[in-house]
């Protein structure tokens, strides 16, 4: 758009607008007084070829470089949509200008119908008129033209981008199954020796092969969440809900990660509120599970020797809601890089050598996982002190709504998948 | 003792079941392709049979549905295994009315899945 003609004076006095003009017209006057007046018409340096038929123009337009065709409504037997449907065949794809004698509006509307870029009258045609009519529609042309070009490579992109994702899932699905089967094979094997059935192992060969039955369930986790990720950005990731006790929950995941926290010299506390009423909630188990363990492994990984990671569930009556916040004492994330935490890739520091990475797509995860349950997750940090990572999801309201009991299966994309909306961008 | 077909591509997996199946104290025989499924349970009457679901010759709701419409295994029960965690996969496996265990499997949760089938007035999946 910054394109825009300037205004006459300023092109008149810097460069002219060179153009190759076809005039169709089978008066010969009409088409002198137009050679009359693009010769005077400011700012432009035009040469004009003339046509007095439609065959004739069809021949000047096979043989020269034509930029606008200037052209009589009534031209013969023929009248301008004809004409421009006959100009159009020949090849020519620039803008067409019509000219009316006496032009009403209903020939004004034929013309533009016909595709005409623009009419004149030719009482009205003046030197200046004239010139900045034609620069006009060669400019409008111009731009259409690019804007179609435009339109054309964005379609072409997104159906690419399209089939790209479409491509990209049905690989995730295979390397998930090739990578899922020899990880099968390895692990079971692995448990079998574990389980003595290859004979009596001592001691020291049992901890090596935890070391290596640990490492499986990692590359499990990672496949999983790779699977988990690509399935949320394609709007594909399903959640089976059923009721169930948050209380209990958090109790299966602090007992889950209770020794790991012991082995990093942590203290890993529960606190709830004392009180009878469960805490009732709608969700698919397995996936909170999975966000709740991510948050508290997070955190015993960033919490130094001797400190402590906190697991707090709060029930806020007023708004029905239910927080669960996990807590560390570790050295917190710095300002600048927490509202990056929950980005797709995000890592920590890559100088900080104490902690090892990961693919960077658990929080990521998490939270979209929390948002597919009409929840969220949402972090806070104070360097040197500690970070908090809080979930919240709506209670679970036992009235006998349609569908809000029982076990089911919600998907993204399927009817019926009411979460659709809630994974938006 | 109960007999167990094993009908997997896998031939690693397979003997890890046959390992794993034949310690738990059932007897086990395995095919490696859905050609050969229905003709083993033909001759070899299967108490059970694990499935995997994805095989060369056919995917395994195929060769269920075969096995299904064989005299002898209209009523053996039949569980799937399965590596892939679509879930409209697993959805398929279960409208067909089969248990589903997914790879890596948990081998304690497989066996006693496979005693639970197997035992007399259990619900057989």
């Amino acid at each position: 758009m910054s394109e825009r003609p300037q205004p006459e004076q300023e092109v008149a006095s810097t460069t002219s607008f060179e153009l190759c003009v076809l005039a169709i017209d089978d008066t010969v006057e009409d088409l002198d007084l137009m050679g009359r007046h693009l010769e005077r018409a400011p700012g432009l340096d035009a040469e004009l070829l003339t046509a007095v038929s439609v065959e004739d123009a069809q021949r000047v337009l096979a043989g020269e470089k034509v930029d606008v065709v200037l052209c009589d409504y009534h031209l013969g037997a023929f009248k301008g949509p004809e004409v421009i449907a006959r100009i159009r065949r020949s090849g020519f794809r620039g803008p067409v200008l019509m000219l009316t004698g006496r032009g009403g509006e209903n020939v004004a509307a034929a013309s533009f119908r016909a595709g005409a870029i623009d009419y004149l009258r030719k009482a009205q045609v003046s030197p200046a008129a004239l010139g900045r009519t034609l620069r006009h529609a060669v400019e409008k042309h111009r731009l259409s033209q690019a804007l179609e070009e435009r339109n054309e490579e964005l379609a072409t992109t997104i159906e690419a981008l399209t089939r790209q994702q479409k491509e990209m899932r049905q690989f995730h699905h295979v390397l998930s199954h090739e990578l899922k089967t020899p990880l099968t094979a390895t692990s079971e094997f692995i448990a079998l020796v574990l389980d003595g059935l290859a004979g009596e192992t001592t001691p020291e060969q049992r901890d090596y092969l935890a070391v290596a039955q640990r490492n499986c369930a990692a590359i499990q986790r990672n496949i999983d969440d790779i699977l988990d990720a690509s399935r949320i950005e394609t709007g594909r990731l399903s959640v089976r809900r059923e009721v169930c006790e948050l209380d209990q929950l958090l109790e299966r995941v602090v007992a889950c990660l209770e020794s790991r926290a012991r082995a990093a010299g942590l203290v890993l506390a529960l606190r709830r509120p004392e009180r009878s009423t469960a805490a009732l909630v709608n969700v698919d188990e397995h996936r909170i599970f999975q966000i709740l363990t991510n948050l508290v492994s997070n955190a015993i990984k960033f919490t130094p020797r001797g400190g402590e990671v906190a697991v707090e569930l709060e029930v806020d009556e007023t708004e029905q809601l239910l927080h669960v916040s996990v807590r560390d004492s570790g050295r917190g994330i710095p300002p600048q890089e927490l509202p990056l935490v929950f980005e797709r890739g995000f890592q920590v520091q890559p100088e900080d050598a104490t902690v090892k990475g990961g693919l960077g797509i658990g929080l990521y995860l998490c939270r979209q996982l929390a948002r597919l349950h009409g929840g969220d997750i949402e972090a806070s940090s104070e360097p040197e002190t500690g970070s908090c990572f809080v979930l919240e999801l709506p209670v679970h309201r036992a009235e006998p709504a349609e569908g809000t009991g029982g076990s089911r299966t919600a998907s993204s994309q399927g009817p019926g998948g009411e979460l659709q909306h809630t994974l938006g961008s | 003792m109960q007999r167990i077909l094993i009908i997997e591509d896998d031939e690693d997996i397979a003997r890890a079941l046959q390992i794993r199946l034949e310690a738990a104290g059932f007897a086990t025989t395995q095919v490696h392709d859905a050609v050969q499924a229905a003709p083993a349970v033909q001759q070899g009457s299967p108490d059970m049979i694990l499935l995997d679901y994805s095989m060369p010759g056919g995917n395994g709701l195929e060769v269920a549905r075969r096995i299904r419409a064989l005299p002898e295994g209209r009523s053996i029960p039949i569980t799937f295994l399965t590596a892939y965690r679509e879930p409209g996969v697993r959805a398929a496996i279960e409208r067909e009315g089969y248990h589903c265990i997914e790879k890596p499997y948990d081998s304690r949760e497989l066996v006693g899945h496979i005693r639970d089938a197997l035992t007399p007035g259990a619900e057989a999946s």
